[in-house]
C-alpha cells in the first residue's frame, strides 16, 4: 500500500515538475550589429514565433541584443550575450539549451565555447548548452572585409586601418579569423574539438531575378550590388560568406538546397528570416 | 623516443595530495614558441584587462562535439599557418587626382574598380555618368549596364561594409590586360580616397606566408612571398613592405633579402600604455613588369607578437583526486601579474598500445609576478566513457595571457603521464 502510494506521489511529481527538469529552451544570438531590439529588426517576430512553437513551453526563448560591432571577446560582446544567456537559463530554469545564431554571431558564441575559463559564466553556459545551430557563421571571415580594410600605407596615412570599419568587421578579415582560429577559438580543421556540438547551415546561393519569387522573401537582392560584391567571393556562397567559411568550423548540418521547401538556396539575408520552411526545420529541432 | 625526465616536484603540490606517479617533460619541437628567458622591460608591458577573478577548470570529451546528431561533412580546410592570397591593390589618391585622371594598370578583363572616400560621411556625390575612362590612351565609354555598377547603399545592403560615398563598377569583357585611366569630374580636390582594383579573372595571384601564428619579440620572421600566374612564379621589381602595430601608430620596416624572400630580424613590439585589441599585420606592396604588362598586388597578413612575460618553468606535478580523473599542477614562472590560462590535449593509449586524443583540458587563474601554478584537472568520467588508460599524453599545450591576449608558449608534445 506504502509502495504504491509512493510510486503515485511520484507519477504525480514528474507529471508536475517533469518539464522543468528537462526545460528545453531556445535563444537567438544575432550577427554584426548593435542590436536594441533584434525581435523586430534582425530576425522577425513571425520568425520567432514559427520557431518557438517547437517548445514545450513556448515562454522559453531569449532574443538576444548586444553589441557585436565590438571585438568578440569584447564585454559588449561575448560579455552581454553570456550574461543574457546565463540569466536566460537561470530565470527559467533552463536545462537543455539550443542557440541558433546567424553570421557573425556564430563567432562570438564559438568565442564562450573556446574559452570556458575566461569568465565564471560561461562553465554553466556550455553544460547547459545541447547545441548551436549556426545560421550561416561566418567562421573563415569574409573577402568583402579583406576588401574594404586597405588602403595604401605609403601613399597616406595609417588612418584607413583604423577608420571608418567597427572591430568586428576588421576582426572578420580573412587572415583575422585564422589568427583567432588558429590560437582562441576551437573546432576548425585540425584544432581540438568544442565542448558542445556546432551544427552549420550553409547558404549557397542568392537569387536576385525580379521574375523569381525566391528572390523576394527576406527583402530582395538588389543585382546590382550583387554583380559587384560577388567579384569577390566563390562560386558557392551566399552573397556575403562563402560556403567553406559557412562551414569553416563545428560541423556541416545541411546545405540549404538539402532541406528547404523545393530545394530552395538561402541568401545571406534569408537565412535569418522564415524563408523556404528554414523556420519549420529549426523548430522541429527543438 | 628521447624523453626529457624531468621530476614529481613535491614543492609545487603543497595542500595536495601527491600522487606517485611519473611525469616525462617530452621533447621540444622546431615548431613551439617559448622563450629562454622573461623580459626584464615590464614596464613596457600593458597592463591586463582581465575581468574574472576567480580560477576555473574545465576539461570535455572530444565526442561532446557530436552528440546526438551525425555529420553530414567535415569542417572546411582551414589554415595550418597563416597565409594570405592576393588578386588585387589600392590606391590612395585626392580628388585633384582622380580628377586628372589616375593610371591603373590591369592584367585581364573583368576587372572591379571601387572609389571610395576614406572617411565616411564625407557626402561625396561620386556619379557613373561623370567617369571619363581611357584604355590604352584611348577613351572609352563608361557604360556599365545596370549590373555591373553599384553604390555604396547597394554594396551595403549586400552586406559589404563600404561607405556610402563609394562608386564601384565592373568592366566589360573588351577592357583586358592593359592601362586603365580613370577620372571623375567635379570632386573636392583635398578630399582623400582610395581605389580598389580587383581582378577576379587575373591569373596573377600574389602570396604572402608566414611559418606560424605566433611570435615572441626579439625574433626572426620570415615571409615567404610570391607572385606568380599558376605556371610560374616571377622575380618582382618592387615590393615595399612595413609591420604595423595593432593601434595602427606605428610601422616597421620589412626587408627584402634573396629573391623575393621578405624578413624582420627582430620581431618589433609596440610601447602601448593599454592593450590594443587585435593584431600586428604585415602589408606589402608589389609592383612588377613581365612581358611588357605592369602588375600590381597588396596583401595584408595578420599574425600575434607578444613580449616573454611568462613561461612554462618545466616542474609538473599530479596531484590525485579522490576518483579516477587527471590532475595537473604546472608550474608557471612570470614576469607579470595577470591572468593566464593554459589548455592541454589529452591522449590516452588505447587496447593496441597506440595514442589516441580523447580530451581538453583548461583552466585559469590570476597569478602574481615570480613563480605561480595552474591546475588542470580531467573529468573521471571522460576518461572512463573514453575507453582509454595510461600512459596519457599531453599535446598542444599552450600558455596563454588572457588579460593581454598573448599566446606565450606552445608546445606541440608537452607532458608524458604514466599511472
Amino acid at each position: 500500500m506504502l509502495r504504491t502510494a509512493r510510486a503515485a506521489i511520484g507519477l504525480a511529481l514528474l507529471l508536475t515538475f517533469g518539464s522543468v527538469w528537462s526545460a528545453t529552451g531556445v535563444a537567438f544570438v544575432h550577427g554584426t550589429g548593435h542590436q536594441t531590439d533584434a525581435l523586430n529588426d534582425y530576425w522577425t517576430s513571425d520568425n520567432v514565433n514559427s520557431i518557438r512553437q517547437g517548445l514545450t513551453n513556448q515562454n522559453n526563448y531569449v532574443v538576444i541584443n548586444c553589441d557585436f560591432e565590438q571585438y568578440m571577446w569584447d564585454s559588449r560582446a561575448a560579455g552581454c550575450l553570456a550574461g543574457q544567456l546565463h540569466n536566460f537559463i537561470t530565470s527559467r530554469g533552463i536545462t537543455d539549451l539550443v542557440v541558433l545564431t546567424h553570421s557573425n554571431g556564430g563567432n562570438v558564441m564559438r568565442w564562450i565555447m573556446s574559452n570556458p575559463t575566461w569568465d565564471s559564466r560561461y562553465p554553466l553556459i556550455i553544460e547547459r548548452l545541447r547545441w548551436v545551430n549556426a545560421l550561416a557563421p561566418s567562421s573563415l571571415g569574409t573577402p568583402l572585409a579583406d576588401a574594404v580594410m586597405q588602403g595604401n600605407v605609403f601613399e597616406a596615412s595609417l588612418g584607413w586601418l583604423l577608420g571608418y570599419q567597427n572591430d568586428a568587421v576588421r576582426m572578420q578579415q580573412t587572415s583575422w579569423m585564422a589568427y583567432y582560429n588558429s590560437t582562441w577559438l576551437l573546432g576548425t580543421s585540425g584544432r581540438p574539438a568544442l565542448p558542445k556540438g556546432f551544427w552549420n547551415v550553409v547558404g549557397t546561393d542568392v537569387h536576385a531575378n525580379v521574375f523569381n519569387g525566391a528572390s523576394y522573401c527576406g527583402g530582395y537582392s538588389y543585382q546590382a550590388g550583387l554583380a559587384i560584391t560577388q567579384a569577390w567571393l566563390d562560386s558557392c556562397s551566399d552573397g556575403f560568406l562563402e560556403c567553406s567559411s559557412q562551414n569553416g568550423a563545428g560541423y556541416l548540418w545541411f546545405y540549404d538546397h538539402w532541406r528547404t521547401d523545393r530545394g530552395r538556396k538561402l541568401s545571406h539575408h534569408q537565412s535569418r528570416r522564415d524563408c523556404f520552411d528554414l523556420d519549420i526545420i529549426l523548430r522541429n529541432d527543438l | 623516443m628521447k624523453y626529457t625526465k624531468t621530476l614529481i616536484a613535491s614543492c609545487l603540490v603543497a595542500g595536495s595530495t601527491l600522487a606517485v606517479a611519473e611525469i616525462e617533460w617530452l621533447d621540444r619541437q622546431t615548431s613551439d614558441l617559448r622563450t629562454e628567458h622573461l623580459s626584464g622591460d615590464t614596464a613596457a608591458v600593458p597592463a591586463s584587462i582581465h575581468q574574472e577573478s576567480a580560477p576555473i577548470q574545465f576539461s570535455w570529451s572530444r565526442d561532446q562535439a557530436l552528440a546526438g546528431r551525425m555529420p553530414a561533412g567535415d569542417p572546411s580546410a582551414s589554415a595550418a599557418a597563416p597565409v594570405a592570397e592576393s588578386k588585387q591593390y589600392w590606391l590612395d589618391v585626392t580628388g585633384r587626382d582622380l580628377a586628372r585622371g589616375v593610371d591603373l594598370p590591369l592584367t585581364a578583363s573583368g576587372a572591379v574598380i571601387r572609389i571610395s572616400a576614406l572617411d565616411s560621411g564625407t557626402d561625396l556625390q561620386l556619379q557613373p555618368e561623370q567617369l571619363k575612362l581611357e584604355f590604352n590612351g584611348r577613351p572609352v565609354q563608361a557604360r556599365f549596364g545596370p549590373d555591373n555598377v553599384s553604390r555604396g547603399r547597394d554594396l551595403q545592403r549586400e552586406g559589404m561594409p563600404v561607405p556610402e560615398d563609394t562608386l564601384a563598377f565592373r568592366l566589360s569583357d573588351r577592357i583586358g590586360a592593359g592601362n586603365l585611366r580613370v577620372a571623375h569630374t567635379d570632386l573636392q580636390a583635398d578630399m582623400p580616397l582610395v581605389i580598389n582594383v580587383h581582378e577576379p579573372e587575373s591569373p596573377w595571384t600574389a602570396k604572402l606566408s608566414l611559418p606560424r601564428f605566433n611570435f615572441l619579440a626579439g625574433e626572426k620572421m620570415d615571409f615567404d612571398f610570391n607572385l606568380g600566374d599558376g605556371r610560374e612564379n616571377i622575380n618582382v621589381r618592387s615590393i615595399q613592405a612595413v609591420v604595423a602595430s595593432p593601434d595602427a601608430s606605428q610601422t616597421w620596416p620589412i626587408t627584402r633579402g634573396r629573391g623575393n624572400q621578405l624578413q624582420v630580424d627582430a620581431a618589433p613590439l609596440a610601447r602601448m600604455d593599454r592593450p590594443a585589441p587585435g593584431l600586428y599585420e604585415a602589408h606589402v606592396y608589389a609592383e612588377t613588369r613581365h612581358r611588357g604588362q605592369t602588375i600590381r598586388r597588396d596583401l595584408t597578413l595578420a599574425f600575434s607578437i607578444a613580449p616573454p612575460i611568462a613561461r612554462l618553468n618545466e616542474q609538473a606535478a599530479r596531484g590525485q583526486s579522490s576518483g579516477q580523473g587527471v590532475e595537473l599542477i604546472l608550474g608557471v614562472e612570470t614576469a607579470v601579474a595577470g591572468r593566464y590560462q593554459v589548455n592541454a590535449e589529452v591522449l590516452g593509449t588505447n587496447a593496441h598500445g597506440e595514442l589516441e586524443p580523447f580530451a581538453f583540458m583548461q583552466s585559469a587563474a590570476e597569478l602574481d609576478a615570480g613563480e605561480g601554478q595552474i591546475e588542470l584537472s580531467l573529468d573521471p568520467d571522460v576518461i572512463r566513457s573514453s575507453g582509454l588508460s595510461a600512459p596519457f599524453e599531453v599535446r598542444n599545450l599552450q600558455l596563454l595571457d588572457q588579460g593581454r591576449m598573448y599566446l606565450l608558449e606552445q608546445r606541440a608534445h608537452g607532458l608524458r603521464i604514466f599511472d
